[in-house]
């Protein structure tokens, strides 16, 4: 187990470097400067050059980088080329907004997808079956910023039940914060819903048909009782692989919702540091998304051992 | 009144029909074989008495259990009596179990249900039964998950929550089929030990006769989804009057008495038809030597001395077996399974 967890965490340790030098070295040799952007368009070259210097963009790459290491290493993501503003608190803003996001999303694609992939498993082979699988499809075929105009339109613009974008902040209270989020999350949540319902279905149709399942039922237990003291917890090691997986593209998703809902997260903190060529705070912000991608994976890694004991914690 | 009643059970596929018009009955603590190739119905009885037939199959006639009709019983009703009354071993341990779950827990799971056993008397009484079944050091199996045990093992675990409450029948599909040589006999003879010690009746379905013959006082032989024979284990294996046990029994015979390793072994001729494929009339005909004009109808079980019933049209002489080999040989495996029922006593 120890050597397990060790292992694992080497590996995310090894990861997380390869995955810093990655983003390091591609924003660094992206054309544009920040020094360019903070100057303006009639700034002669040499102004320009002179603000670089000001700004340390001119020390070798591998200096700017290990500076860079450090200071996240230490709990310092550092300072915005454009604000002069610490990165810090600006990402814990942000993530105050992106986080409660991806979490709503993903609960209610694991509650939508779990319940559809349930129940399209239970009716495998009938019509009502075959409905529900084409719903399914549909919110896989809809991207998530085509769902968040449709939700705009239908629930905030016809019905007024929801407001339809901005983000004031938790200090409004959690009901008004929640209400905001509710559209984006939404929005996120039915594309997720979607394709984990499509793992759920397959996953619970084989569990169905297992014959562990039969055993079950010919010890008295009925269907629904088997499949819940049996069959669900085996039909889920398949989806909590996928649940690791999903997450990298519930937070693109995330970006790509944000924008369509005008909600001050990562995702327009992202794409204004762009903009603005910050390359340190699109450093961070792009190393905060992988680091978490790698980060749940190894969880996801870990968990799925301690749920099926067939793979020891040895292996 | 039996303690199982099959009458007239009929399973279909869609339109096609798998089982049709099949009796028979289980007495009380009474050992019953159910024999036939693959695709002859035998699994499908099987899951048919306990009601877990697939949804695309349905069943028509009756299944009475100590007088009840189960075929016509609720869900509800039915998974009262399945694990209770009415207990199954299934063919492959290693499927059957829950890979997620210690072992245990699974056998005890059957005590929860019924008895409404508590967690710890649940567990107290699995460890119990996973030592009647053989266990030396059952507390450590109940503590193990299903991936950690042999084959054997499994189905000795499987076989221990069969027979958990008791039940008054237990249905074995082909239990020892998927283990390996070595341990099939002493699985099979654990089977008979358990049923015997707990009073319970026990339906055996297998295609091996020698399995058959050796544990069960009565035989019914299953083709093509029809009872074709039926009747004491020694009068059908001595004294076969349909052409389709008489070669199941010279096939069964050249294997256990080595005579065919010298020669070619004895086979049926063809194959068995998928289901729905089997001829109109006799579903036999297309395979029976003796097969004329007058099989092209339904032959009905016809009786013979005793409880002896058979379905055909030209059935064997009483007391002559079809070929002199094989008479021989269905002698011996007669012998072997008197033998066998000898050493138990």
């Amino acid at each position: 187990m120890a050597s397990f967890l060790l292992r694992r965490l080497l590996t995310l340790a090894a990861s997380l470097g390869v995955t810093s030098v990655a983003v390091f070295f591609l924003l660094a040799v992206l054309p544009g400067s920040p020094a360019a952007v903070i100057l303006g368009t009639q700034a002669t070259p040499g102004a320009v050059q002179a603000e670089k210097v000001k700004l340390g963009l001119t020390a070798p790459l591998w200096d700017r980088y290990g500076h860079w290491i450090a200071g996240l290493l230490s709990g310092n993501p550092g300072v915005s080329y454009i604000s002069q503003r610490p990165i810090g608190p600006q990402i814990g803003q942000a993530l105050s907004v992106t986080g409660p996001l991806v979490g709503l999303g993903l609960t209610l694609g694991l509650l939508g997808g779990g319940v559809l992939g349930v129940l399209a498993a239970l009716r495998n082979r009938r019509v009502s079956g075959a409905l529900l699988s084409s719903l399914g499809q549909i919110g896989l075929a809809v991207p998530n910023f085509v769902a968040g105009i449709l939700l705009v339109i239908v629930v905030g613009v016809k019905l007024h039940w929801l407001p339809t974008g901005g983000f004031n902040g938790w200090s409004q209270g959690v009901g008004p914060a929640l209400r905001q989020l509710a559209l984006p999350a939404l929005a996120l949540g039915i594309a997720e819903a979607a394709i984990i319902s499509r793992f759920v279905r397959s996953s619970v149709v084989e569990v169905l048909q297992s014959d562990f399942l039969r055993t079950a039922r010919a010890k008295g237990l009925r269907l629904g009782q088997a499949l819940v003291r049996h069959g669900l917890r085996n039909a889920a090691l398949p989806v909590v692989t996928v649940l690791g997986l999903e997450l990298a593209g519930l937070l693109v998703g995330a970006i790509v919702v944000e924008q369509v809902f005008n909600l001050p997260g990562l995702g327009l903190l992202l794409i204004d540091a762009i903009d603005n060529r910050d390359i340190i705070l699109v450093q961070d912000v792009v190393m905060l998304l992988a680091g978490t991608v790698l980060v749940v994976n190894t969880l996801v890694d870990v968990s799925y051992r301690l749920l099926d004991p067939r793979i020891g914690l040895d292996a | 009144m039996s303690l199982l009643d099959v009458e007239g059970l009929c399973v279909d596929l869609g339109r096609v029909p798998v089982l049709s018009e099949v009796s028979f009955s289980v007495g009380t603590a009474e050992r019953v074989g159910l024999i036939g190739e693959s695709g002859s119905g035998k699994s499908v009885t099987a899951l048919a008495i306990l009601g877990l037939l697939p949804a695309s199959m349905t069943a028509r006639g009756t299944v009475r259990l100590e007088g009840e009709d189960l075929l016509a019983a609720s869900e509800r009703r039915r998974a009262q009596l399945r694990g209770d009354r009415v207990a199954m071993v299934f063919q492959e341990p290693t499927s059957a179990l829950d890979p997620l779950m210690r072992v245990g827990r699974q056998v005890g799971e059957v005590l929860r249900i019924h008895r409404g056993a508590s967690r710890r008397q649940a567990h107290a009484e699995a460890v119990r039964l996973l030592g009647r079944v053989g266990f030396a050091d059952p507390e450590a199996i109940a503590r193990a998950f299903p991936h950690q045990l042999s084959g054997g093992q499994r189905q000795r675990v499987v076989l221990a929550s069969a027979v958990a409450c008791r039940p008054s029948l237990v249905v074995a599909d082909e239990p020892t089929t998927a283990l390996d040589v070595t341990v099939q006999a002493q699985v099979l003879d654990l089977l008979r030990h358990l049923v015997e010690e707990s009073g319970s009746a026990l339906l055996l379905i297998s295609h091996d006769l020698a399995v058959v013959s050796s544990t069960c006082e009565r035989l019914v032989v299953l083709y093509g989804g029809r009872v074709l024979e039926l009747g004491r284990t020694a009068e059908v294996l001595e004294d076969p009057r349909h052409p389709y046990t008489a070669g199941l029994l010279a096939t069964a015979a050249a294997v256990s008495d080595g005579s065919g390793l010298r020669g070619r072994l004895p086979a049926l001729a063809g194959s068995v038809p998928s289901i729905g494929a089997f001829p109109s009339g006799c579903v036999y005909r297309n395979r029976c030597e003796r097969a004329d004009e007058a099989c092209l109808a339904l032959p009905r079980l016809e009786s013979g001395q005793g409880d002896h019933r058979f379905a055909c049209w030209h059935p064997l002489e009483t007391g002559r077996a079809p070929e002199p080999r094989t008479g021989e040989a269905s002698q011996s495996v007669v012998q072997g399974a008197n033998r066998a029922s000898g050493e138990k006593r």
